[in-house]
């Protein structure tokens, strides 16, 4: 059964026309690397499965959820959905473990020894739980993203969504990043990953698309893909970054 | 020669130097100004025949008040505390309604809703381009448009507005008033500690306290005992202030003479002796910048020179008045009485309740035609507050909404979008997330903002609200002290000013992010 159903979706931000039909299908437990030039729509198109930005045009069903302009529905599917993003987004003004039990107690209802406890036990896996009572302004990039990745996974979600997760990190801090995501890919966790980090898509993904202009030009395995283009514009965006 | 010009240039083109002659000329300059200054000041009061004097306090000035603590003052003193009050009583109500007022505007600003917004941004524009003395003069006019007081109304009445103003019922103060605030504030320390103590307790044994139910249940019932009868026990600190008080006599002018000087010494070697270590302490062996002997030196002259003036003629007028024996100061104010009058305010000896609930009355004045409001019982409010209150609350509520429109536009978008991908409802996520946020943006502004509400009170001398500016010139049109009176006036609000902006300081340092 697939979990994300999309149908043609378009978007435009004012006259410029971001998403030109993107239809997709992603099953329960599936990885997917989406890579392609900047302003090809990628982002734009995985902040539509959460609604952080609006379609206005085809239909997107999380989870058997259709996104309506039905508040109920959209919370239902955001916290159904968690989304790791370039920047981090941390909140500054509380610790670490703030961070993480904030959204399972103000939107699960979860008392605060329960939540306590499952964010100790999400900072063992993402490896950082000396740093619970920190700051975010006292950690390193790589720390804070994997704070962040452990913050959606609080939420216990179906889905996780990563918009360009290593973009914004130091080559070393890349890999600690990148080995958290190997671990949740092989948990089974169903993932969407915005990435130009090709080892991973070789790695863990089951299906690697190039988005460009507002199209998606090519939907392949990662063999596939990287070995045996079907579309020039693939072989010209993998000579360009490989 | 030539050589010794060289060196005499090489020496002024010395940049240690050139800084210690910079600051060396300064000081003296800024002395000599403030000498000059306090000569023709001294020259001008010799030549209109009137001594500079502080009597005034001490006399009566016959004039009423029209609202505050004191209607009838028997003391210039008086008069100067109730103008103070009243305008007290408008900044920190005022505060409170302003920010208020002001956090609901900006968020209506920032609203998505075409009505609110364009509603809020309308009121914007019409308050911050008028003046906010005819603002104040068109509330005051607005209130003077409501019915006149008729002789049917006259009586007890729960609440009444009218011209004149607004009168509501009010728990009066009674006798035993300030033995109970002084209660009430020991009583909400206690629960503090209960509720600290409890959430400690939490935490070390990890089983539920309820800590706010604890502390709820100490507050209640202290007050409870409080109210009847209970508050009698603050008589001891009464108690012991008589003792202070008779201690005091007999101490001699000379005693806080000495007293002052020894402080004074007292701080300026531990400020030195503090920078000082800041440079040097154990293993650290810092060097001493230019700047470093600089502060030490003028913090030594300034205490050399306090002590100076200590032991002339400034310094026995000080300790005078401490004694409590200047002879031109005719107020109960000197240490021994201070004390003194502490003791009769807490006295033990004072029974029934401390406050009472009385019903507004409106009056007749004698058989004449004139009605009002009565200012013993119930409380009534003049429209010269109204118009001052609303005048300045609107006006700042305004500039407070754009702080707080700032406040949340600068907290990035990025936290938003966090806060919805997990789920947040948008209130939940503005309560939690953007407004803690904001506020530490908002906070140094905001405080520019709460000193102007502060000095803009000022603004009631125009619509006949007695607050300090109003009552100060009154009574310096009757007595001629002008000097004085704008001496009271300066150091009245720049400690007014200086408190707010050292609580908005006190928030700001302990709101700051944590950054690495």
């Amino acid at each position: 059964m697939s979990i994300i159903e999309a149908k043609d979706v378009k978007k435009w931000f004012g006259d410029f026309q971001a998403l030109k039909g993107i239809s997709m299908e992603i099953q329960e437990g599936e990885v997917l690397v989406v890579c392609g030039p900047s302003g090809s729509g990628k982002s734009t198109f995985i902040r539509c499965i959460n609604r952080l930005e609006q379609h206005q045009e085809g239909s997107i069903i999380v989870d058997g959820i259709e996104l309506t302009n039905d508040i109920k529905n959209i919370e239902a599917i955001r916290s159904e959905v968690g989304m790791v993003f370039q920047s981090f987004n941390l909140f500054p003004h509380l610790t670490v473990l703030q961070n993480i039990t904030l959204a399972p107690t103000w939107v699960r209802k979860k008392s605060k020894s329960d939540s306590e406890q499952k964010a100790m036990e999400l900072l063992e896996r993402v490896g950082i739980p000396e740093q619970a009572n920190k700051f975010p302004g006292q950690l390193s990039g790589g720390q804070q993203q994997r704070v962040a990745i452990a913050r959606a996974l609080a939420m216990e979600p179906k889905i996780m969504l990563f918009d360009e997760p290593t973009s914004a990190l130091d080559p070393e801090m890349i890999k600690e990043v990148l080995d958290v995501m190997k671990e949740l890919a092989k948990s089974g966790m169903t993932m969407i990953v915005v990435t130009h980090e090709m080892g991973f898509a070789k790695e863990v993904a089951d299906r690697v698309m190039l988005f460009d202009d507002g199209l998606m030009v090519e939907e392949n395995t990662p063999n596939e893909f990287f070995d045996n283009p079907k579309n020039d514009r693939t072989k010209l965006f993998l000579s360009q970054i490989l | 020669m030539v050589k010794l010009l060289s060196k005499i240039g090489a020496f002024f083109r010395n940049v240690v130097v050139l800084k210690w002659a910079v600051q060396f000329i300064f000081l003296g300059g800024l002395i000599a100004l403030i000498f000059n200054y306090l000569n023709i000041a001294v020259g001008n009061l010799a030549n209109t025949n009137i001594a500079f004097s502080w009597g005034f306090l001490g006399e009566t000035p016959g004039v009423s008040i029209a609202e505050g603590l004191y209607t009838l003052p028997k003391s210039g003193l008086q008069m100067l505390q109730t103008g103070m009050l009243n305008m007290l009583r408008i900044t920190v109500t005022g505060i409170i309604a302003a920010t208020f007022f002001g956090t609901i505007l900006g968020i209506a600003r920032l609203s998505n809703n075409y009505i609110v917004e364009k509603t809020a941004t309308s009121l914007l524009e019409v308050v911050r381009n008028v003046p906010l003395l005819v603002q104040i003069l068109f509330f005051q006019a607005l209130i003077l448009s409501l019915p006149r007081l008729e002789v049917y109304d006259v009586g007890s009445v729960l609440f009444h507005a009218s011209s004149k103003g607004v009168a509501l019922s009010w728990p009066n103060r009674q006798d035993g008033a300030w033995m109970f605030m002084l209660y009430f504030l020991i009583t909400l320390y206690i629960s503090n500690r209960v509720y600290k103590q409890r959430v400690k307790l939490l935490e070390e044994q990890g089983r539920e306290t309820k800590p706010f139910l604890w502390s709820l249940s100490a507050l209640v019932i202290l007050f409870a005992v409080g109210w009847y009868g209970g508050y009698r026990i603050v008589g001891i600190i009464g108690f012991v202030s008589g003792f202070i008080s008779q201690g005091l006599e007999v101490l001699p002018g000379i005693f806080y003479q000495i007293l002052l000087s020894v402080v004074a010494g007292y701080i300026s070697i531990t400020s030195v002796r503090k920078q000082i270590s800041s440079k040097r302490s154990g293993e650290l062996q810092g060097k001493y910048s230019d700047d470093d002997y600089f502060k030490m030196i003028i913090t030594i002259v300034i205490a050399i020179v306090f002590i100076a003036l200590m032991f002339a003629p400034v310094g026995q007028g000080i300790a005078k008045f401490l004694v409590g024996d200047e002879p031109t100061f005719k107020s109960d104010w000197g240490l021994p009485q201070f004390f003194g009058g502490i003791s009769n305010a807490l006295d033990w000896s004072i029974t029934g309740a401390p406050y009472e609930l009385n019903m507004a009355e409106i009056e007749q004045v004698g058989t004449t035609k004139f009605k009002k409001y009565s200012t013993e019982v119930g409380k009534s409010l003049t429209v010269g507050y109204f118009a001052t209150w609303l005048g300045v609350v609107i006006y700042t509520a305004i500039f407070i909404s754009e702080i707080v429109r700032a406040g949340i536009m600068a907290v990035s978008k990025g936290q938003s979008e966090a806060g919805l991908s997990l789920g947040l409802r948008r209130s939940s996520l503005l309560r939690l997330i953007v407004l803690p946020q904001a506020v530490r943006i908002m906070l140094p502004p905001m405080g520019n903002q709460y000193l102007n509400l502060a000095k803009n009170t000022s603004l009631g001398i125009a619509v006949g609200f007695p607050e300090v500016v109003a009552v100060g010139q009154t009574l310096y049109n009757q007595e001629g002290q002008t000097l004085p009176v704008f001496l009271i006036w300066m150091i009245f609000f720049s400690t007014v000013s200086l408190t707010l902006s050292t609580i908005v300081n006190y928030y700001n340092r302990k709101l700051k992010i944590v950054e690495r």
